[in-house]
């Protein structure tokens, strides 16, 4: 009642006023992310498409419009549709291991869990331990297991059972196999979690109305289970896809692509002209084809699962 | 006549004071002086300025629109005195909620005015209105101690102490007998539990109105009664003007001291509830307020009779009110037809045939489907004496019906409620 | 690992009866009946953890193993499994390679970047939930398509952009430009934990006094804690392991190296030393694990409880 100094009191409510009104509007939430997505996302992303029409290059200062040159140039590269077959099987082996491991996994401990067995926490957090090692350590840590001699772990194992040694990194399709089987290795966890997720929110009511039915167990998974889980395996197979389309670390540090070309992605191959043939250009061309690809498989996996009204 | 009627329902109006009487007088003025006190923490020492016409809450042409299409709320005009219960009713999306959202402050009405204790509180924020809101699903803040639920408000817009709000939690919890539960999380809660801590936080700051949104529709059948008096009993002991919105018009009957029927953004009837019940002012009202709902029946006007898919003679007092009215709808309550063994020859009574029988103890309803098409549902004492795919006659009385202009849906007629001779009250 | 839900299985020779009434026994279903009897699916369970269990484990183990080795037994007959002796001269050579520096910077790196991923996502989440917008659905479908692709598509332009503004070489570059990458997926997560939250809650807030910036800090943010610590947890693990975007932004500058590109060049220097690179390795991916073992509780049951729908 005695405000010592009631204009100050004013230009202070005034200003709650402002600064809430602002609040009131979304701008102010979203701004720091429109911008970070205009930089680092929306322009780089244009920049690509444009770049891949120049010869822009790290070494030398001119840089010209070359329209589709560097297109036809891949077109008509050999070793671009070897690696984009490489790329292609790496991918596509990645999600059918990953996801398919990831929802038996997820089953199996749901199960547990249920059943009160023991070890389901111990399998998850195993599983979950190998996705959070850094996928260049990963690398490294196959590598090693992959020694190709006897003192190789793995090759030590086949050794006692008759085998080998395998030559794991040397041979091109065991190559391939290897970074496979290490990239699931890594990939898994991250299925298996997002399915265990999306099985805890089924509800319980449907599979006691499927019992009530009659319905075993193989009826359950495939009519309550497997529809209830659509649109978790859906965002979890879109981002496996990419992902796998996209790796890059775990193969660079465990066969930097070789032998030959046997392994080397397109992400891998992308790198390698940009950053060491320091042609920024064809870079970019290869980086728009890895593009076009995400968005057509994701466009696929959309059409297919039907999902759209529920994202 | 609108007097007597008004008359009546002081009465019951008072009865019911009475009967609140039986609660301990310790305990109301215990809440009157916590109020009192709280006035004085909030307002700096000043009285709270009421409004001089004794209206504490006016809404003048109301009217709320989303986008261009869709209109929620259609120039909703409605007046509060101080201290009185208005029940908002209607049917889901008829745009109850969002009347009580703009009278909050959640929204702003497209247009019209909001006034609460005379000043108009358009643009204000919802604090600064002085309401205080329990919602369906209570929405108490999950992480918070009933405790803290409670003194929430109070932290975030007075300068209270933490003894002062302290102090204020300790009585608003008293009053609402939830002091045991002052420590507990909302989860740990029943659904009564939780409604009572919820009226606690609204009832704490002392707001100018109370806004209640279908507060009870999540409670069971029991709790539900028993929280109706409870909310009914702490409103009068308040005196807090107060605005609920259910969709349950047994709530809407037994709680307000008026009743405004909403249906499509649009009031169709503000009056007490007696008064919805005995002289709805439209069909909708009419089928609405009452359970089970008024018979109707679309006829036209011919001269002698109404005519339609039954023919029904057009006797005193209705031909007055029908003259010049082409298409008419003839409304009868259930418990105002009775069941006949057999169809007389009388005109007012219409042969049918019963469908169903549904005893619900005092007594019972009948379904039956008239000869000419149309079902109806008749309420009679005891058990019915009918067996379903009886033969019976139904006697609608010319002196129990009201009539309906159909074309507009409004009344023309009702019935004169002294000679009213039902045998039952409304629900 | 206590008998949760005993009944679940309690309803199984119900299950058997109905069938039974319905249809006459075949040898086709009593098989079926034999394979899905309780006792067989828990023994196919255990012997799928077991296996689970070693091909998860084995590898990090091996690398545990062949890093605490003398020098040269790795390669001497007859193999082990376990070293003969502990030896911790490999981590030496780790140690001297610097490698102090690259826990350092990833430990910086990793709180900066997630701190501000938090910083910008959370905010924006609640946006996405709480207001309506022209061009909200629009929006969201631009950050969800962000979110599809992948860094590495973009790195070229990236590079040119971050020697623009002279972020190239700076720590700061690459935490603002994890910021960048990773906030379309937070938003999308953490929005869904958002949506579970009931509007009535910010109106009670509202009517209570509070502006939106005090709903969010006092009534929001503790129901989608689950949410804000599975971003949290699942940011953490990204940009400690993040490799390609580091090592191109960060070039040579080698003081500012993180433990990933650390590890890349000390395996580079040290070619087929297997017991040193394990070491490096070892090193490597510790502190995530010793703290993934702690918060993974948290990590699961945060996104058990969100609503990752999709």
């Amino acid at each position: 009642m005695t405000t010592p100094d009631s204009t100050t009191d004013r230009s202070f409510a005034r200003l709650r006023a402002v600064g809430r009104r602002l609040l009131d509007h979304p701008l102010p939430w979203l701004a720091p992310t429109l911008v970070l997505l205009a930089v680092f996302q929306l322009y780089p992303m244009v920049e690509a498409v444009l770049m891949s029409f120049t010869n822009e290059s790290l070494v030398s200062p001119d840089t010209e419009f070359v329209g589709i040159e560097q297109y036809a140039r891949l077109a008509t590269d050999p070793q671009f549709w070897e690696m984009l077959r490489v790329t292609a099987i790496y991918a596509f082996s990645s999600v059918v291991l990953h996801v398919l491991l990831g929802l038996v996994l997820a089953l199996a401990i749901d199960y547990g869990v249920r059943r009160g067995l023991r070890g389901h926490l111990t399998t998850r957090v195993s599983v979950l331990l190998a996705w959070i090692v850094p996928g260049i350590i990963i690398g490294l840590v196959w590598k090693v297991m992959l020694v190709e001699s006897q003192f190789g772990a793995i090759n030590y194992l086949l050794g006692l059972v008759g085998v080998g040694p395998v030559p794991f990194r040397s041979d091109p399709t065991l190559a391939l196999i290897s970074t496979i089987v290490a990239g699931t290795w890594r990939g898994t966890a991250f299925s298996m979690i997002m399915i265990y997720g999306g099985l805890q929110r089924v509800p319980q009511r449907l599979y006691e109305a499927a019992r009530v039915d009659g319905a075993g167990r193989w009826n359950r998974f495939r009519h309550v289970t497997l529809p209830q889980l659509k649109s978790v395996l859906f965002v979890t197979i879109v981002l496996v896809t990419i992902y796998a389309l996209n790796t890059f670390d775990l193969i660079f540090a465990l066969t930097g692509g070789g032998p030959g070309r046997s392994t080397q992605v397109l992400a891998l191959f992308m790198y390698q002209e940009a950053f060491q043939d320091n042609a920024l250009g064809r870079g970019a061309s290869i980086a728009v084809v890895m593009l076009v690809a995400n968005l057509a498989l994701t466009a696929v996996y959309l059409y297919a699962f039907d999902v759209s009204e529920e994202i | 006549m609108t007097d007597e009627h008004t008359h009546d329902f002081r009465h019951t109006h008072e009865h019911r004071r009475d009967s609140h009487g039986d609660t301990p007088p310790t305990r109301s003025s215990g809440v009157a002086t916590v109020a009192a006190s709280r006035r004085v923490a909030t307002d700096g020492g000043q009285p709270r300025r009421r409004s001089e016409t004794g209206v504490a809450l006016e809404l003048t042409d109301v009217t709320k629109t989303y986008g261009e299409a869709a209109t929620a709320v259609e120039n909703l005009s409605v007046s509060l005195r101080e201290g009185e219960l208005l029940v908002l009713v209607g049917p889901s999306g008829c745009g109850k909620s969002t009347t009580l959202r703009m009278i909050a402050g959640l929204e702003e009405p497209t247009s019209g005015d909001i006034r609460i204790d005379g000043e108009s509180v358009l643009g204000l924020e919802p604090e600064a209105r002085n309401t205080a809101m329990v919602f369906q699903n209570y929405a108490l803040y999950p992480h918070m101690t009933a405790r803290q639920n409670i003194g929430f408000g109070l932290r975030m817009t007075t300068s209270l102490s933490d003894e002062e709000v302290a102090a204020e939690v300790e009585s608003a919890a008293e009053t609402l007998d939830v002091t045991e539960l002052l420590d507990a999380t909302p989860d740990s809660m029943s659904g009564g539990q939780q409604q009572r801590v919820a009226l606690g936080r609204a009832i704490v700051r002392d707001p100018s109105v109370f806004l209640l949104d279908e507060p009870l529709s999540n409670l069971d059948a029991t709790l539900r009664a028993r929280m109706r008096t409870e909310i009914q009993q702490l409103q009068r002991e308040l005196g807090v003007t107060t605005v609920y919105v259910t969709h349950d018009q047994t709530e809407a009957m037994t709680m307000g001291d008026r009743v405004a029927v909403l249906s499509d953004g649009e009031i169709q009837q503000v009056a007490p509830p007696m008064n919805c019940y005995h002289e709805p002012a439209n069909l909708f009202v009419a089928q609405f307020v009452g359970e089970p709902s008024m018979n109707t029946l679309a006829m036209r006007n011919g001269r002698d009779s109404f005519t339609g898919p039954v023919d029904y003679p057009v006797v005193d007092p209705l031909a007055d009110a029908a003259h010049g009215v082409d298409r008419v709808t003839i409304g009868v309550r259930p418990e105002d037809i009775s069941v006949e063994p057999e169809a007389d020859d009388a005109e007012t009574t219409l042969p049918a045939r019963v469908d169903v029988t549904e005893p619900v103890g005092e007594r019972s309803f009948v379904h039956a489907t008239l000869d000419g098409g149309p079902s109806v549902t008749a309420a009679v004492e005891g058990s019915a004496g009918v067996r379903e795919r009886d033969q019976v006659g139904l006697r609608l009385p010319p002196d129990r019906l009201h009539l309906f202009d159909t074309d507009s849906g409004e009344a023309i007629h009702h019935p004169d409620r002294e000679s009213a001779t039902a045998a039952f009250g409304p629900v | 690992m206590t008998n949760n839900e005993p009944q679940s299985d309690g309803g199984t020779p119900v299950e058997t009866d109905t069938i039974r009434q319905e249809q006459p026994t075949s040898r086709l279903r009593r098989l079926a009946e034999t394979i899905t009897a309780p006792a067989t699916v828990d023994a196919a369970v255990y012997v799928l953890y077991a296996v689970a269990v070693v091909f998860f484990v084995f590898p990090a183990l091996w690398v545990v193993s062949a890093s605490l080795r003398p020098e040269g037994e790795l390669f001497s007959y007859p193999f082990r499994l376990l070293p003969s002796e502990i030896s911790l001269t490999a981590y030496q050579q780790v140690i001297d390679a610097g490698v102090a520096t690259w826990l350092v910077n990833s430990t910086l790196v990793t709180i900066l970047g997630v701190g501000g991923i938090l910083l910008v996502s959370v905010p924006a989440a609640y946006a996405f939930s709480r207001f309506e917008f022209r061009g909200r659905r629009g929006l969201l479908g631009i950050v969800l398509l962000f979110q599809m692709i992948s860094p590495v598509i973009i790195i070229v332009p990236l590079y040119t952009v971050m020697s623009t503004l002279g972020l190239l070489r700076t720590r700061a570059g690459l935490v603002l430009l994890y910021v960048g990458i990773q906030t379309p997926f937070s938003i999308w997560l953490l929005k869904g934990y958002f949506d579970t939250v009931p509007m009535e809650l910010d109106y009670a807030a509202r009517i209570d006094g509070c502006n939106r910036l005090q709903t969010l800090r006092y009534v929001l943010l503790r129901p989608v804690a689950p949410g804000i610590a599975v971003v949290g947890i699942f940011n953490t693990v990204l940009t400690w392991s993040e490799f390609v975007l580091a090592f191109t932004v960060l070039r040579s500058e080698s003081r500012l190296h993180t433990i990933s590109i650390g590890v890349y060049k000390f395996q580079g220097q040290y070619g087929n030393d297997w017991r040193a690179i394990a070491a490096a390795s070892v090193i490597g991916m510790l502190p995530l694990v010793l703290v993934f073992l702690g918060l993974q509780r948290y990590f699961v049951k945060g996104l058990v409880e969100g609503s990752l729908k999709g």
